[in-house]
């Protein structure tokens, strides 16, 4: 990736880079910003140029193991350069496609939160703007400074991919994170896709339900709750989340879309039952086999822990007790 | 019947129109085109539904030469005889559904998805399964579309309808690569995955249209909705078991105004016994999104006990609502719990 570094981030980089984050790889796109002022000065406003005629649309990146050793790396960061390329982090903030999201969209390209992202070794922030296309490209044009690649585009038939380019997985990307607007869609396909999320309510259009849901999320762990003006914080808690979580986002096998139909064990049945019940006879034998089921299921379970003896617990209790 | 015949060529020029406009926007990803029904003439429930509204106002016009206290008294008397009716018949309804016992009544213990081992209740014996689906607007749709996936299944004797509001070409889109997909799944055994139709019905009304010609474009509304939801499927008509495919046995929504409207207009039917009482059951799902309060739809849904189920997918939710029922995350899919 190309970047274009200040001195702040090199330091802290270089501070970094002997560190060993708990089962992750170090992203290539770190060490390649090591990289010394004067040689690269007059190269890096090349690259900032070029980056920002290329602003509209979408645009492939190449991966990183392609990218160009700077002089001064150390041993290990090139040994880790010259292993498979690992995609770098992805941020990718999404307004929507019903509503326009403009607070969300300023406050992405606040030097704070770019800087945020840098110094977390984001090597991609990617926005979908929707109707604020147009003022957002000024904006980001109007930038003295990126730390970070800014890729950016109005509206998509495909979202999933640029989910899946923050989707952690193993040998192949790092967790990055998506920036979300409150909608219930958006936020339902990322969890599917096994995504690190911020969920980020509109407060303009909030009829409280918003915030309740990524208040609910949060609670659950499912998402962190992102406030305007403290998404920093979001992101930080996010990758806290990541490394440390339960739901083991980072080293994730690589995406495969779920089975369709859906096997029969895991269906939702409600709506045959319904329709059962336009049949009067036929739903009275289906009540009946479902108790018979049931029945013998329970009866199973119960020659089992005879057969095992072990205290029961609480819950186990509870459970048969439900059953 | 001249205002209907001109709303059903209206909605037909429509369709078409709007089929031209799609067919740019189909995706490389080639999915066979889906037929999209054509509303070309009326079925006669629709005709009789339209036929009391019409026939009624054509004598109050006859009946305008009368004086003026004759008319009135009339307008009165017809207004609380029908009024009257409708309210009995609402309740008989209602009533006859609660009751311990009778043929509506689910177990709520086979709501959740079944664990692994339980018999799936099993409708491949049954003549005919007919879902209609109201698919709305964004995110509406995409959790409809979530809950079709979960709960399919491939047999032949499913129908699917689709009810889309006219200008939504997003869930248009969505449908027909839902049944891309699943003529995909079953490819080569076509008559394994059912048949399906998509039915286009109009706005109630249009965002900046004038509010005196409301009523008329709600009327044609449910004039567009009775027909979705009487019209036999054209690819079952002539099978053996033709006739059970009437009527829908279930209606799903899950939270747009069209959904609310398209259902109030079966409890209107089934009142005026157009439609079969053990058909059109209808389920309203309550977004997955709301776990401490419900939408306005649910409200709406509950208060005037139209739907056979209220589903929440949240038990918080379901014990704040009474009347309402935790049916599991159906549109959500990826959670187990």
């Amino acid at each position: 990736m190309d970047h274009l570094t200040t001195t702040k981030y090199t330091t802290d980089t270089e501070a970094t880079d002997t560190q060993q984050i708990a089962g992750q790889k170090r992203d290539a796109s770190a060490i390649t910003t090591v990289s010394s002022h004067g040689s690269s000065a007059s190269s890096s406003e090349g690259l900032e140029i070029r980056n920002e005629s290329k602003g509209e649309g979408e645009v492939k990146r190449p991966k990183l193991g392609e990218e160009q050793a700077s002089s001064n790396r150390s041993d290990n960061n090139m040994a880790l350069i010259e292993e498979a390329s690992i995609q770098g982090r992805q941020c990718f903030v999404t307004v929507g496609a019903t509503a326009g999201f403009r607070p969300l969209l300023s406050e992405v390209i606040k030097p704070k939160f770019l800087d945020c992202l840098a110094d977390n070794h984001f090597d991609l922030l990617k926005v979908q703007c929707g109707e604020d296309f147009e003022w957002f490209d000024e904006q980001v044009k109007s930038l003295p400074s990126i730390p970070v690649t800014i890729e950016r585009f109005a509206f998509t038939e495909n979202m999933t991919r640029h989910y899946i380019r923050s989707r952690g997985e193993k040998s192949v990307r790092m967790p990055g994170v998506v920036v979300a607007h409150a909608g219930s869609g958006t936020i339902l396909e990322v969890l599917r896709l096994q995504v690190p999320l911020v969920v980020v309510p509109n407060p303009t259009l909030m009829d409280n339900h918003q915030a309740e849901l990524a208040q609910e999320l949060e609670s659950t762990g499912d998402a962190v709750y992102g406030r305007l003006g403290k998404l920093t914080e979001a992101i930080a808690r996010s990758l806290e989340l990541v490394a440390q979580g339960p739901l083991k986002l980072k080293d994730l096998p690589p995406y495969s879309p779920p089975p369709f139909p859906v096997p029969d064990s895991e269906r939702v049945t409600l709506f045959d039952w319904m329709t059962l019940t336009c049949y009067p006879d036929e739903l009275r034998k289906q009540q009946h086999l479902q108790d018979l089921r049931d029945v013998e299921k329970s009866f199973q379970r119960e020659l089992e822990q005879a057969k095992v003896p072990q205290t029961e617990t609480v819950q186990d209790r509870r459970q048969r007790d439900l059953d | 019947m001249a205002p209907t015949t001109s709303a059903s060529v209206l909605t037909g020029k429509e369709e078409s129109r709007n089929d031209q406009e799609l067919k740019p926007n189909t995706r490389a990803e080639t999915y066979s085109r889906l037929d999209v029904e054509t509303v070309n003439g009326i079925n006669l429930t629709a005709a009789a539904f339209v036929a009391g509204a019409a026939s009624s106002t054509a004598a109050g016009l006859v009946l305008s030469c009368l004086s003026w206290p004759w008319l009135i008294s009339l307008v009165i008397t017809v207004g609380i005889v029908l009024g009257t009716f409708i309210v009995y018949r609402h309740f008989e309804m209602i009533r006859r559904r609660q009751k311990p016992g009778g043929s509506w009544l689910v177990p709520s213990n086979t709501f959740q998805a079944n664990a692994a081992g339980t018999q799936v209740p099993n409708t491949t014996s049954l003549p005919a399964v007919y879902f209609t689906y109201i698919l709305g607007s964004g995110g509406h749709t995409a959790e409809m579309i979530e809950t079709i996936r979960q709960s399919f299944r491939g047999q032949a004797n499913i129908h699917r309808r689709y009810i889309i509001s006219i200008g939504d070409t997003s869930s248009l889109a969505k449908a027909r690569l839902l049944e891309a997909t699943i003529k995909d799944a079953y490819s080569g055994e076509d008559a394994q995955a059912g048949t399906s139709d998509i039915f286009l019905i109009r706005r109630a009304r249009k965002v900046h249209q004038p509010l005196y010609t409301a009523p008329f474009t709600c009327l044609i509304s449910a004039l567009h909705a009775a027909n979705a939801l009487t019209r036999m499927p054209n690819p079952r008509s002539t099978t053996d078991h033709g006739k059970e495919f009437r009527y829908p046995h279930v209606i799903v929504t899950n939270g747009p105004a069209n959904g609310f409207i398209v259902c109030l207009v079966a409890h209107l039917l089934k009142i005026f016994y157009l439609v079969p009482e053990n058909r059109a059951k209808m389920v309203y799902i309550e977004t997955w999104a709301r776990s401490k309060t419900m939408s306005l739809t649910g409200k709406l849904f509950l208060k005037t006990g139209i739907a056979d189920v209220v589903g929440v997918q949240h038990e918080s939710l379901a014990r704040i609502f009474k009347g309402s029922q935790y049916i599991g995350p159906v549109s959500a899919g990826f959670l187990q719990r």
